[in-house]
């Protein structure tokens, strides 16, 4: 009787496996199918709001107007900013005047500052537009998103998990849908994180919540809705598309970034610090 | 609900229920066995065998004695100091944090039953069979850990938050004080396998090659297949920084050039068995294996912001270079 | 971790994995490299706030001196997963709670912006540890030994 009834199992299982995948081409339990390696093509992660293009992110007054800092002058072209169009709907963020004053401070200062100069975690939504790419596991059960910057992850809980224990760089994510958009509310962030290199930030009261629209099989509308009442007059939006990466393309590397800045962070305490 | 999904349930449903006497392994949508979830690994059973129990299968009383001794070490630990305690002695073993931070797991590792005194079932005595080269090397990195204070190259991966302590991201996979707590998600041609430290996520692809054996990567590179109810996943390409597998409860060397040889199995609804093969000739003198049941964990997987908190590494460098100025102060 | 032969019976012990020892002395980093076994502290002050991050958590206080002044003194803890995942959370120990202290200053013995040391032994005034030991793994709890705690 076991042996028929695993014979059995064994055709069934043949057919559930071609079918049940037949039924799941471009949908998962019934949702858009959002697996895949994913990122931007956009400068937003200089400046999310619109820029020229200029030639550093540090600048220093020069004779005749800025200059490359002379941290960063030696690398020419390479360390220039590409111009943006900004991903800011509306075009400006609405800073309460102290911010915007912090903002402009955090900018001058953007080499001691940026965290993403020390590889720390990047945040929300700064994760979704560094320029790298980030993959996103989508199941019946889960949905998992782990970005190539930093080895940074989060995973999307699809049951209200409660009020966020504590604070964390990454935040914590509760994804629900809305017809054919993910909807990711994330809250219980730290207030280390940045928006971009341009000194663009929030406070720990920052919630984010997150649109996830797939617009055709490669290509999804992505926004962003910034809530942070201490730091910003109402809440704001930011809005750009997602490119999938396709064939040899669509992997994840490593970037750990950690060992790339250990002589920056901890090279004066060497034992013998280099010239 | 349409015919095709009709059909696919029924199946799925018929599959559970007929496989029953060795349990059926839950499908997903696209049939593969479904391991997703939240686990863990935690087990007071040690890596290797210990002396006193020669044996790879313990009776209950044993278990049930070392289950014992592990809950009375925590009520020791949690039993209140006396008030009027003075400080620490000096010169005394610094110690570390109270035990209400650790998170080792009170039972001992239960495998088909059977209770367990080692995770390595293979070999037989269940010892780490170095090659007595790779034993040297072993214990020249163990004292490259202590005395390498020169710059942060030489401190630890787990210290510098490159990777989780020990042998906790793996593979193998391996349980440590605390954190430890996996999720696994499967998608089209990968499984992603989330080791709670350092926020570490494994990607394994699903069928494809290993890279070049110049290409190395944190954790190495990970392909898989499915075999009845069963992942495997090899693995190869290690990180050469990555062979010191060090932590309070084991300290393993492995080459580079290991294959580590994964099999995860859903062997109930709340446990899957993962079994391990590490082939490594540059270290050990035959392939070892182990055993460890991961279970269904309550909680979720909290952030290991690791590095960006790390005031530890400078602070042991910076303790270093006083050390080294008041041993100048002194000799003058 | 040191390997001073003083030190080897306990690492055996260690090795076996079966004990739980609340002085683990190599976890996300070698202890006796960063505390200074010399210059043990004796503390006792109000908490100022804590730092509920990873790799360790910190625990800030004002330490009060024998003069009645207070030092600003930050005090290292184990990772604050073990504690969330045993329902603690960031509210789970107030500033202004008074707390004692017993462990080593660090090898740095750097006090700016605060003097830092482990946290071997954290407790209230009156002797019960500030937060008490998880016997849970985060797996179920079968019911099977009576023991168990209820998961808060």
């Amino acid at each position: 009787m076991v042996r028929h009834m695993r014979r059995l199992v064994g055709v069934l299982m043949a057919i559930s496996i071609v079918q049940c995948v037949n039924a799941a081409d471009g949908t998962v339990a019934g949702k858009p199918d959002l697996n895949g390696v994913w990122q931007v093509l956009n400068t937003a992660n200089y400046d999310i709001e619109a820029h020229a293009a200029r030639a550093a992110m540090a600048l220093r007054p020069g004779p005749f107007g800025p200059v490359p800092a002379k941290a960063v002058v030696a690398l020419g072209a390479v360390g220039a900013v590409p111009a943006g169009l900004g991903v800011v709907d509306g075009g400006e963020i609405p800073y309460q005047p102290w911010a915007l004053e912090k903002k402009k401070e955090n900018q001058a200062n953007w080499l001691a500052r940026d965290p993403e100069i020390r590889c720390y975690l990047p945040g929300v939504p700064r994760a979704t537009y560094m320029p790298f790419p980030f993959q996103i596991f989508h199941s019946e059960q889960a949905i998992f998103f782990a970005y190539e910057y930093a080895g940074a992850v989060r995973n999307i809980y699809l049951a209200d998990p409660g009020e966020p224990p504590t604070d964390t760089w990454m935040g914590q994510s509760f994804g629900t849908w809305d017809g054919n958009t993910l909807v990711v509310t994330a809250t219980g962030f730290n207030d280390r994180t940045w928006f971009d290199r341009s000194g663009n930030f929030h406070s720990d009261k920052l919630k984010v919540t997150e649109r996830y629209t797939p617009i055709n099989a490669h290509t999804m509308n992505y926004q962003a809705t910034i809530e942070d009442a201490e730091v910003f007059t109402r809440p704001w939006t930011m809005s750009m598309t997602l490119y999938k990466r396709v064939g040899a393309d669509a992997r994840l590397q490593q970037f750990k970034c950690i060992e790339f800045v250990e002589e920056l962070m901890y090279g004066h305490l060497r034992k013998e610090p280099l010239e | 609900m349409n015919t095709i999904s009709t059909i696919c349930a029924a199946s799925m449903l018929l599959m559970a229920t007929a496989a029953r006497a060795d349990y059926a392994a839950p499908r997903t949508a696209a049939g593969e066995p479904d391991l997703q979830g939240v686990w863990t690994n935690a087990t007071i059973t040690p890596v290797e065998r210990m002396n006193f129990f020669p044996q790879l299968v313990l009776t209950k009383p044993q278990a049930d004695m070392l289950e014992q001794r592990t809950r009375e070490f925590a009520e020791r630990g949690s039993a209140p100091t006396d008030p009027d305690a003075p400080p620490p002695e000096a010169g005394d073993d610094v110690g570390g944090y109270n035990s209400f931070w650790i998170d080792a797991g009170t039972t001992v590792a239960l495998v088909n039953g059977e209770y367990r005194s080692s995770l390595i079932t293979s070999p037989a005595d269940g010892k780490l069979p170095y090659t007595p080269a790779a034993q040297a090397k072993r214990v020249q990195l163990l004292m490259s850990i202590r005395d390498g204070l020169d710059g942060p190259e030489q401190r630890p991966l787990g210290e510098r938050c490159l990777v989780g302590f020990g042998s906790t991201s793996g593979p193998p996979m391996l349980p440590v004080l605390y954190n430890n707590n996996y999720q696994i998600v499967q998608a089209p041609g990968s499984v992603m396998i989330l080791a709670e430290m350092n926020h570490d996520a494994r990607i394994v692809r699903i069928g494809g090659e290993h890279p070049p054996t110049d290409v190395r990567t944190w954790m190495g590179d990970s392909i898989g297949h499915w075999e009845g109810d069963t992942l495997v996943v090899e693995t190869t390409n290690f990180h050469p920084a990555q062979s010191m597998r060090a932590c309070i409860r084991y300290q393993i060397y492995m080459s580079a050039n290991a294959t580590v040889t994964e099999r995860f199995t859903r062997v109930a609804h709340d446990q899957i068995l993962y079994q391990f093969t590490v082939d490594d000739a540059e270290a050990f003198s035959e392939p070892w294996s182990g055993e460890i049941p991961m279970r269904a964990s309550e909680g979720p997987i909290y952030e290991y912001a690791c590095h960006e908190g790390n005031y530890s590494l400078p602070g042991i460098l910076a303790g270093a270079r006083r050390e080294a100025r008041t041993t100048d102060e002194g000799a003058e | 971790m040191k390997f001073t032969d003083r030190k080897l019976p306990t690492l055996i012990v260690l090795a076996l994995g079966i004990l739980v020892v609340p002085t683990a002395t190599f976890a996300h980093h070698a202890f006796t490299a960063e505390f200074d076994g010399d210059a043990p502290v004796l503390l006792r002050g109000k908490v100022t706030r804590v730092e509920w991050i990873n790799p360790h958590a910190w625990v800030h206080l004002d330490a009060v001196q024998e003069d009645g002044t207070t030092v600003a003194w930050m005090v290292e803890g184990g990772t604050p997963n073990t504690l969330l995942r045993a329902g603690i959370n960031k509210n789970s120990l107030v500033p202004g709670t008074e707390i004692v202290v017993r462990g080593y200053q660090s090898k740095d013995h750097a006090c700016t912006p605060s003097c830092k040391a482990n946290g071997r032994d954290v407790t209230f005034p009156d002797g019960r540890k500030i937060f008490m030991g998880s016997s849970g793994t985060g797996a179920p709890r079968d019911g099977a030994d009576p023991r168990e705690p209820p998961r808060t």
